[in-house]
């Protein structure tokens, strides 16, 4: 049988084999008008590696079959040989396109773990339908010498809870594949394996990058009152590696002794990324103070400093800071006034805007990008300010006072869509105008996407109308 | 990612993004592949102190080092994955048959391109399988390896390697090449010095200058990541960089099928050979 059918509750997954007739292909896609209550149809291509582009009417017609039983389609498990016959043929947009590990068996599902574009993705799905067969498989490629096959097995066993696995999977904390250790690293520290946290231990102060950062994630996962202190030690170690890892896992750990290391390694701290990611750290702290420090790094010398004190601002909403934000607001670095603009986007109030509004002529084009998007955060309308500069030769900000206007005053947003979705000459516009039309769904918008479907010159917007129009 | 969280992109986002890469490479990433771009480039986000897409690609169109951004974002989407002596079939239909026949027709120097070279595993493989046949002592063999990704390239330079560059290469050939130095293993130099290396965008209309005449090109696991007009814009550009005869390797998934004519297709048995 070169289609077959196979029912799965209300999903129909229809399996096509290579070379299939194209008169069996119609005859199938007719079948389909007799199955009831069917949500979804899935048209499995898996072992289709080319497709003749005659049978791309039979799959045209699935489609529309598909409607009419009121079940959505999807194609799925495309090769890049049948990928490139509907690019060719404009079905990439036409077809919803997916990917469905469950028609592989376990051990095809296992090779694809060589592949980078689809080994977490079938890791995820493996772990989340775990079963006797998958672990099998799994603890074989655990005996292979494949790191990549090694990783993803470690992974994907600790993804799936397979304590079972543990002792295995401690044994390669010893490997010299560092991928495999990291692997183990990160699985052990899921698991809740405290009798490893030496080891994890020893492993981040090897001070290799890669698994630095997945030994402290472990430890703050396997840690205990004594840890702060122990890796307090490592803030001041030669190495910059181990002291940024030594900054992630106090991060994490999050309480008032790894608080006060972060905060007296800030003062002593010389190299600037790594001061950096402790002013990142410091302000994912909810502790007084932590506004104090970040104001304080807005003087520092290192731009990257001062960036990451910026953000920090704006992340932990200051509100207390908020005047001494406003002044960063004009700053001579555009990316701390960026910042600063971000900041005061989430904890201004209408009555301090005019200072935002105030300070746009005098902003580099990004900082005003984040006052316009910061406006439009503040709960209250500015439709006259941008009004004014809904015109502004910048696509940018064409299309952050579009965004803008849609949150504060839908009438004005409607109107500006209307004429920007059609006039503006940048298809970035265009793309955030049909978005707000789409929204919106003003009268006789269906119309308008039809002629615009004609009209239209950009792909990506004419896509996107072809997409609603399907949707409709 | 792992250890870092996942910056969401969202649909607007991923769209000017895609078309920022398109311009500068001509790459063009299908919708079902947004998670690659969420997970490549999350990490960077985060070192910029960004917390959304939008950040970034402002990032890339205003800030005044948005040159070397660029050229860090390519280096992050454009890496691929390879190891010794992939798809090795043809490889050694190159070794056996294409380069013995550009001798016997009296070819005295014959040059090869590894077209996108990444970590240089491939055109590393073609010089020991070369050094293994004896042909660098019967023609004289020049190896160019370009890639867009200057990361991928200064570590090809290195000759530095992981384990997991040499899945299912013999260890005859792993014991006799490389040394194995901490977690690595480092390439023998005499090896090292048969590949000259250098960056290369396939659209650059001045690469066709800088690689000069070929006689074979291997682009392999490449074009699979282009849309039409850029895969015949690829292939023009290496039909008209080939000298006649010669010969064009591409990888087992890739066709020339409604791509274009101006090669004729040869199939050997372990694969397929486009000749010119």
């Amino acid at each position: 049988m070169s289609v077959s059918f196979i029912r799965y509750g209300d999903v129909l997954k229809i399996m096509v084999d290579q070379d299939t007739p194209g008169k069996d292909l119609e005859e199938a896609s007719r079948k389909l008008l007799d199955e009831k209550g069917v949500a979804c149809v899935s048209l499995d291509l898996k072992n289709c590696y080319y497709i003749q582009s005659k049978a791309l009417a039979a799959l045209i017609a699935f489609k529309k079959n598909a409607a009419k039983i009121r079940a959505e389609f999807v194609v799925s498990n495309v090769c890049d040989n049948v990928y490139q016959v509907f690019e060719m043929a404009n079905l990439t947009s036409y077809f919803t396109i997916r990917e469905d590990f469950s028609s592989y068996p376990a051990e095809e599902l296992m090779e694809k773990f060589f592949q980078a574009d689809y080994a977490d993705r079938v890791s995820d799905f493996i772990a989340e339908h775990y079963s006797d067969e998958y672990r099998q498989q799994l603890q074989g490629l655990m005996e292979m010498n494949e790191p990549e096959l090694k990783y993803y097995a470690i992974l994907t066993m600790g993804k799936a809870h397979d304590y079972a696995s543990e002792d295995r999977i401690k044994q390669e904390l010893d490997s010299d594949l560092p991928m495999v250790v990291k692997a183990s690293v990160l699985v052990l520290g899921w698991f809740g394996d405290t009798s490893s946290k030496d080891k994890i231990y020893s492993i981040l102060e090897g001070g290799l990058e890669e698994l630095a950062e997945a030994a402290a994630a472990s430890i703050a996962l396997l840690s205990d009152d004594s840890d702060a202190q122990r890796l307090g030690k490592l803030l001041s170690d030669k190495s910059a590696v181990i002291r940024t890892a030594a900054v992630q896992a106090l991060t994490l750990i999050n309480d008032d002794n790894s608080f006060n290391l972060l905060k007296s390694a800030l003062d002593s701290e010389q190299d600037e990324n790594v001061k950096a990611s402790l002013i990142r750290a410091l302000s994912s702290f909810n502790r007084p103070g932590v506004s104090d420090i970040l104001i304080t790094g807005l003087d520092n010398s290192s731009i990257k400093v001062r960036e990451a004190s910026a953000s920090g601002l704006a992340k932990i909403k200051a509100k207390d800071k908020l005047a001494d934000i406003l002044r960063r607001v004009t700053d001579n670095d555009a990316w701390v006034g960026y910042f600063a603009v971000k900041a005061c986007g989430d904890i201004c109030a209408a009555s301090d805007a005019k200072k935002l509004m105030d300070s746009y002529d005098k902003v580099d084009e990004n900082v005003k990008l984040a006052i316009v998007e910061a406006l439009g955060k503040i709960p209250s309308d500015f439709s006259d300010f941008y009004m004014k500069i809904l015109n502004d030769n910048n696509e940018d900000i064409r299309k952050e006072v579009l965004a803008a206007l849609f949150n504060d005053n839908k009438d004005a947003a409607r109107d500006a869509a209307l004429t920007l979705f059609t006039d503006d000459s940048s298809w970035i516009v265009r793309y955030k105008a049909l978005e707000i039309v789409s929204i919106i769904r003003p009268e006789g918008y269906k119309t308008l996407l039809q002629q615009r479907l004609t009209a239209e010159d950009n792909k990506y917007v004419k896509e996107k109308i072809q997409s609603i129009l399907e949707e409709i | 990612m792992i250890t870092a969280a996942t910056i969401k992109i969202k649909d607007d986002e991923f769209v000017e993004l895609k078309d920022i890469i398109y311009k500068n490479a001509a790459i063009s990433f299908a919708d079902s592949k947004k998670y690659l771009l969420e997970n490549r480039l999350s990490k960077r986000l985060q070192e910029l102190n960004f917390t959304s897409f939008k950040d970034y690609i402002y990032y890339l169109k205003y800030d005044a080092k948005k040159r070397e951004e660029m050229e860090v974002l390519l280096n992050q989407v454009t890496i691929n994955e390879t190891y010794f002596l992939r798809e090795r079939a043809q490889m050694d239909h190159m070794i056996k048959t294409t380069i013995p026949a550009l001798i016997t027709a009296g070819k005295r120097n014959i040059r090869i391109w590894s077209a996108a070279c990444s970590s240089g595993e491939e055109p590393y493989s073609l010089a020991m399988l070369l050094n293994e046949a004896g042909l660098f002592a019967k023609a004289g063999i020049e190896i160019l390896a370009t890639d867009i990704n200057t990361e991928v390239l200064d570590f090809a330079q290195k000759g530095l390697y992981r384990t997991i560059s040499f899945r299912g290469v013999p260890p005859t050939i792993q014991d006799k090449y490389f040394r194995k130095d901490g977690f690595s293993f480092q390439l023998d130099s005499a090896i090292m010095s048969k590949v000259k290396f250098f960056q290369g965008n396939l659209f650059n209309p001045m690469l066709s200058a800088k690689v000069g005449r070929l006689d074979i090109i291997f682009c392999r696991n490449v074009l699979i990541y282009f849309d039409i007009p850029a895969k015949q814009k690829v292939i023009d550009l290496f039909h008209k960089s080939l000298n006649t005869p010669g010969a064009l390797y591409l990888g087992h998934s890739e066709t020339l099928n409604k791509i274009s004519d101006s090669f004729k297709m040869e199939n050997f048995g372990g694969g397929i050979i486009y000749r010119k």
